[in-house]
């Protein structure tokens, strides 16, 4: 692998006991965030990104910067995230590629711009009204159908129906 | 209706935090699910590991960083079985031209050759069973360890190859890089991709012959490779 033009500073030796556990705190966050948006749940995201870093941190070389090992990680998690996806769901790996198959690695802020918080807002942002509001009561508030439908002053069956359109066409925004 | 509830029942699953029900979805049905969890990624603080979670992992990867095993344990092969086996026969295929077959075409076999690389075929060989389909996912290839022949098996979005873990330059056993997903040697750093071929990088910048390709089949659900 080339190493980065940029002058990013150098991360300590893997291997040498202070170093990996360094790697370690620094990263598990934003690979825990990465696998957290395309899981959805937290067993299955603990799961997968335990076995990138028991994947990933024993191969990890000696003096690779930190974009370099953020890379190496992000790539080590869509491998894991895409063989939990065809293992369990027969769903075609090309679905994680949404964001992340880039031959060069995003430096970490263009990771952390990508968390979450920021596909979900340019997703809703995309919809009609009432296909967001109920995917935001749904998703991000958590609310059961029922009360969903209470509030949106619709019944539990157009509820139901309404939020199926809804992830339908926000699904075609995010993979637009 | 069956097709929606499995559906439901996943969303209903991740909108508790918890672990969401398995099964064969659609195309559509994955986009759904997988915006489904980016919508619930996108609750703020949501998404924040759990520090009981980061302690534990930590934990085990210390475990694990001291006591480093290999990925898999495969039966034990003796230095000069490995040796005297995969690599002389790896160098008579590649040097002599003996036994160098295409592989493209032969019914009911998987593998993709690229052009130019050679098939190992042993003269007197028979089909070995060495894994099932599901022990070999996408991205993450299978040491095999079959008779004469050292290999990995790769899974190319469903069709399967098998290749020799013998690098084309002396004879070391090649390792997996889960991450670059390419094959390394660990003697000079040559570097090949998961179809075979060499691949050229700032640390080995030769271009070296592609590993050999293995005669691979699929009998009901299992891999075989053809080996002595």
């Amino acid at each position: 692998m080339d190493t980065s033009p940029s002058a990013s500073p150098e991360l300590h030796v893997v291997g040498d006991s202070a170093g990996w556990e360094e790697v370690y705190r620094e990263h598990v966050g934003p690979v825990y965030r990465y696998v957290y948006a395309r899981t959805g749940n937290r067993a299955d995201a603990e799961d997968i990104a335990a076995q990138v870093f028991l994947r990933a941190l024993p191969r990890l070389r000696l003096h690779a910067s930190i974009g370099e090992i953020r890379s190496y990680l992000m790539t080590t998690a869509r491998s894991v995230l895409a063989e939990h996806w065809t293992l369990h769901y027969g769903a075609d790996v090309g679905l994680l590629d949404e964001d992340v198959a880039q031959p060069e690695p995003p430096p970490a802020e263009r990771q952390d711009a990508d968390s979450g918080v920021r596909r979900t807002a340019r997703v809703l942002g995309a919809l009609p009204d009432h296909y967001r509001r109920i995917l935001e009561l749904r998703f991000l508030r958590g609310y059961s159908v029922r009360e969903t439908a209470r509030e949106m002053g619709i019944t539990v069956t157009n509820a139901k129906v309404m939020q199926h359109r809804a992830l339908r066409r926000a699904a075609q925004e995010d993979f637009a | 209706m069956r097709r929606r509830s499995r559906v439901d029942a996943f969303l209903e699953a991740i909108l508790k935090d918890r672990r969401p029900p398995r099964f064969p979805a659609e195309p559509d049905e994955a986009r759904d699910m997988l915006t489904a969890a980016a919508l619930r990624a996108g609750r703020p603080g949501a998404d924040a590991p759990r520090p009981e979670f980061v302690d534990s992992l930590e934990r085990r990867l210390r475990a694990e960083m001291q006591a480093p095993s290999p990925v898999h344990p495969a039966a034990p092969v003796s230095r000069r079985r490995l040796l005297g086996g995969a690599a002389a026969a790896v160098a008579a295929a590649v040097g002599a031209g003996v036994g160098i077959d295409r592989m493209l075409g032969q019914r009911g076999e998987t593998g993709l050759a690229p052009q130019g690389q050679a098939g190992l075929v042993p003269a007197t060989g028979s089909w070995m069973d060495v894994a099932a389909i599901a022990d070999v996912p996408v991205g993450r290839p299978l040491r095999f360890s079959a008779g004469a022949i050292e290999g990995y098996l790769v899974n190319h979005g469903g069709s399967f190859q098998a290749i020799s873990a013998i690098c084309t330059h002396l004879p070391c056993t090649l390792r997996h890089d889960s991450g670059a997903q390419q094959l390394e040697c660990p003697c000079h750093g040559a570097t090949f991709g998961l179809d075979g071929t060499s691949v050229q990088t700032a640390g080995y910048p030769y271009s070296l012959p592609p590993l050999p390709t293995v005669r691979s089949r699929v009998v009901d659900g299992r891999l075989q490779v053809f080996s002595a």
